[in-house]
């Protein structure tokens, strides 16, 4: 009875999936970042950042591809290990599933509590970030233990709310924007701008959950193509929000805010609405993508831990509620606002590892020609 | 320390033993009584027993005579004086058999039950029986039974009757257009309704006797060749697997069969209506009557059809979905607006135009509770009131619940305890509330309320945003007979969004709802006919140009 529609991420539920994990809460901070790190060339950092990754996700594709219905739990030891000896596999392939285990749980926790920063100097002046964390956790929390498909519909059903930000940002950037604070764009200076695409690369951090969610696809041919799309739509999400930023406030002032897309709400004034200041609302509205990022890297993580440690698929609750702690404790842990800063390079420097581990991983499978079947289902499609 | 082991051990002997107890006496109550116990030949020790087994109740009235007046040929009819029809027993059974209207009889050669059977008695449904219980279980239902002196059979002759409702207007779900007739409590009326509006060879009618005391008739209806067969049998299995003692209404069983217990929303719907009823049948879904309640239970059910009602498909389809439009916004405002108010009152009072927050802030300005308090009393005067308007008699409960409404909310505003915006917020959540065409849809969303205006006075709109989030996990993940609560939206197929919110014309719905996996997928060929009818209509105004 429960198996009658297949149940798998189709393309469009990979695509919203995997979009929403990359855009989390690294939009609020985005268009300063770029200012800092490219200066006039932003437009072209975050276009060529887009490229560089989508080279990447494309690589880390054709891995997820070579073992359809395979999480990397259980092809990372199929690569590194032989027939004979199954435990080498196992053994070699520890080191990388324990640092995928801790940079997520860094993911997560810098997510939420940048959110709470965010939220806490806003509007809730009063009240102590740790409630306003506890609150995002709990709510993170059935989100955990649901079922990738499952987690995939949610992500789908908030995709167009999404959006909204974005519409307040294109009306902002209408009504008080300048076209002459976007120039000049030439000449292009290729080594500021090779140097701003590392600074620039943690904003696209987010897909390399394909490497577990792949495994959940209805039809792993077609996954190329939405990935793409994945890339393409971020792109164009981060090249809106920093050219609207930049057209309203110019290089200079962009510099020194905080979170220029929630200084933009404040400056727009919209009479037509019912509401008078939009930058809470808009806020509100972006809780949803830091949502949907949280509660999707939660997920894999919970999913990851059980299918490397081979438990049964009821423990994921234990799984959830012993790593609830542990992430509220990191993301309490730095103590103001610079510590969290060097955490969020950390992110970077993890994703950069990350795409490194996964291209030594292909270059491995292709060299010793291993290759999954679809026969051999390494998950238990539910 | 392994005293107190031993203890609790025995002791849990001594529990198991008591629950063994209780399970056998159950078992025992209804079967064990009658068991297989066969039918004598002696009409008294029958009689006797029946009696004895009824515990000589009043309302039984059992009936001696002599077959065509020979003292020797003695039979007993026995039936309920209230639930029998008294025309039946006494015009075409106790008559006949007494010999009013004299047949010549071979006394010698003819069998006297044959003779009885085949000739004397003239009702229509007649059967015979040999095991006591059946007769019984008959008896119970209204029929009449016969036994007569020499034979170890009983015979049941279809005598049921009794005075029930007439078919009335559906209270709940009433409509502006559409058909008026509302199912009934007899089940038998109910199916009949049914029957006339589906003449479907392809209807099937399953019948299950449940509750071992008051052994309900339950029928399950499905269109064969619609509905998915696996949807079938898994309400069939969840059906069999019910075992309590007595079933009153629908809720009974749909506690039992729906997929998850805890819940605030419905997992199956339920309608009094036999065209809605039908509706759904031919959507592929099976339909569950009950005798005794003129509510019928429909499986499987998705959240989006509790926002339905049947007046959308039988109005003009702008006028439909423009309706339709009307009730999600009236959704959003039972569910959220009381929470929306104290988060803005509380949290961002800069967001709401400058003008109306000073005008809220005047209004709020005596009044000594903060606004969650505020809301909280506001919201549960509310309940209590529409509680009351239910139980007070007849034509004055509306009347009541509005002026009470009225009186005591401006009561309140002059007494400076709630501000006029509150009453503004608890005004427009009631009313709203009831554009639900649902009872059972909108009886969720008034009890999701209270959580959400917590939240809200914790944490404001995040707070709020965060509700909705755990509702939208707890939503995708429901499930009703193993189609997706969320369906058509969060599973998104292209061709379901004709019916969701926007209805488009009829001739346009080519397909049924491909969430319920429907065998017959179309309801309708593919514009072929539509296409036929438009051209028609052109010749004929063709033909009419020319004429002219």
């Amino acid at each position: 009875m429960k198996n009658q529609n297949q149940p798998g991420l189709s393309p469009l539920g990979s695509f919203a999936f995997l979009y929403l994990s990359i855009i989390g809460v690294w939009v609020f901070s985005f268009p300063r970042e770029v200012v800092r790190s490219s200066s006039y060339q932003g437009v072209w950092v975050i276009l060529f950042t887009g490229l560089f990754s989508l080279v990447f996700f494309y690589l880390t594709t054709k891995l997820t591809m070579r073992f359809p219905r395979q999480t990397f739990s259980s092809y990372i030891p199929e690569i590194l290990g032989s027939k004979r000896n199954r435990w080498l596999g196992r053994l070699l392939s520890m080191p990388i599933f324990i640092f995928f285990v801790i940079y997520f749980l860094f993911v997560i926790s810098t997510n939420i509590r940048i959110f709470g920063e965010v939220l806490v100097s806003a509007v809730f002046h009063n009240t102590p970030l740790s409630a306003v964390i506890i609150m995002f956790l709990l709510t993170a929390i059935p989100a955990a233990m649901a079922e990738p498909y499952l987690l995939a519909k949610v992500n789908l059903f908030l995709l167009p709310f999404t959006l909204i930000p974005f519409l307040i940002l294109f009306y902002a950037a209408f009504q008080r924007g300048e076209w002459v604070q976007l120039l000049p764009i030439f000449p292009i200076d290729w080594s500021t701008i090779s140097q701003a695409i590392i600074t620039v690369l943690f904003a696209f951090a987010g897909y390399e959950l394909v490497v577990y969610i792949a495994a959940h696809y209805q039809n792993t041919d077609k996954a190329a193509k939405s990935h793409c799309f994945v890339i393409l739509g971020v792109t164009f999400t981060y090249v809106v929000n920093y050219l609207s930023c930049l057209s309203v406030f110019g290089m200079d002032e962009l510099k020194k805010l905080m979170w220029p897309p929630f200084e933009i709400a404040k400056e727009t004034y919209a009479p037509m609405l019912l509401l008078e200041r939009l930058e809470f609302a808009l806020l509100i509205v972006w809780l949803v993508n830091v949502f949907a990022c949280v509660s999707n890297f939660f997920m894999v993580l919970v999913r990851m831990i059980m299918d490397i440690y081979r438990f049964p698929s009821k423990a994921s609750k234990v799984v959830t509620w012993i790593l609830v702690p542990i992430i509220y404790a990191m993301a309490i842990y730095p103590k103001n606002f610079m510590s969290l800063m060097v955490w969020k390079g950390w992110v970077t420097m993890g994703h950069l590892t990350i795409i490194g581990i996964n291209v030594i991983l292909l270059v491995i499978a292709i060299i010793r020609k291993k290759k999954g079947s679809i026969k051999e289902t390494g998950v238990e499609m539910k | 320390m392994v005293m107190d082991m031993k203890k609790s051990f025995r002791f849990r002997g001594a529990k198991e033993k008591k629950k063994k107890a209780l399970e056998q006496q159950f078992a025992k109550k209804i079967e064990d009584k009658v068991g297989d116990r066969l039918i004598s030949r002696e009409i008294a020790e029958n009689v006797e027993y029946i009696k004895k087994l009824l515990g000589e109740s009043g309302d039984l009235v059992t009936r001696e005579f002599y077959i065509l007046q020979d003292p020797e040929k003695k039979a007993t009819v026995i039936y309920f004086d209230e639930l029998s029809e008294k025309q039946v027993t006494q015009n075409f059974v106790i008559r006949p058999l007494m010999g009013w209207n004299r047949v010549d009889f071979d006394k010698e050669e003819s069998d006297l039950w044959e003779m009885s059977f085949h000739t004397l008695v003239q009702a229509g449904e007649v059967k015979v029986e040999t095991e006591m219980s059946k007769a019984v279980e008959c008896l119970l239902s209204g029929d009449t039974i016969l036994f007569i002196q020499g034979y170890a059979k009983v015979m049941i002759i279809g005598s049921r009757g009794w005075s029930g409702r007439g078919v009335g207007e559906p209270r709940a779900e009433a409509v502006v257009r559409g058909p008026r007739e509302g199912l009934n409590e007899t089940l038998l009326f109910s199916l009949g309704m049914i029957r006339r509006r589906l003449k479907d060879p392809d209807l099937r009618v399953k019948m299950y006797t449940m509750g071992k005391r008051t052994k309900t008739l339950v029928s399950l209806l499905y269109v064969e060749g619609i509905v998915r067969p696996e949807i079938v049998e898994e309400v069939e299995n969840r059906l069999r697997r019910i075992d309590i003692d007595g079933v009153l209404e629908t809720n009974y069983i749909e506690e039992f069969i729906r997929d998850q217990t805890w819940t605030p929303f419905p997992l199956l719907q339920n309608t009094e209506r036999p065209d809605v009823v039908v509706a759904h049948l031919l959507e592929g879904k099976v339909a569950i009557l009950v005798d005794g309640t003129p509510h019928a239970l429909i499986a499987p059910a998705v959240f989006t059809q509790f926002y339905y009602s049947p007046e959308d498909y039988y109005q003009a389809f702008e006028i439909a979905s423009f309706l339709r439009l009307i009730r999600v916004i009236s959704f959003f405002i039972a569910l959220s607006l009381p929470s929306l108010y104290i988060a803005f009152v509380s949290f961002h009072p800069e967001m709401i135009p400058s003008k109306l927050q000073l005008a809220m802030a005047a209004g709020r300005a005596t009044v000594p509770f903060a606004s969650i308090i505020e809301a909280l009393l506001m919201e549960l005067s509310v309940e209590i009131l529409r509680e009351a308007s239910i139980r007070l008699p007849g034509p004055i409960g509306p009347t009541i619940g509005i002026v009470g409404a009225l009186v005591i909310g401006d009561a309140a505003v002059t007494a400076g305890l709630v501000s006029p915006a509150m009453v503004i917020v608890v005004g427009l959540t009631t009313i709203s509330s009831y554009a639900n065409p649902s009872y059972s849809g909108a009886i969720s969303v008034r009890l999701i309320r209270f959580p959400l205006m917590i939240l809200a006075a914790i944490f404001g709109l995040y707070g709020i945003m965060l509700g909705f989030m755990f509702l939208l996990l707890h939503l995708v993940q429901l499930r009703s007979f193993g189609v997706p609560y969320l369906a058509p939206y969060a599973p998104l197929n292209p061709s379901d969004l004709k019916d969701t919110l926007i209805r488009v014309p009829w001739p346009w719905m080519n397909r049924r709802p491909s969430f319920f996996y429907p065998k017959d997928e179309r309801r309708q060929p593919k514009e072929s006919q539509h296409d036929s009818l438009e051209k028609g209509r052109q010749t004929k105004n063709k033909k009419g140009e020319e004429t002219q």
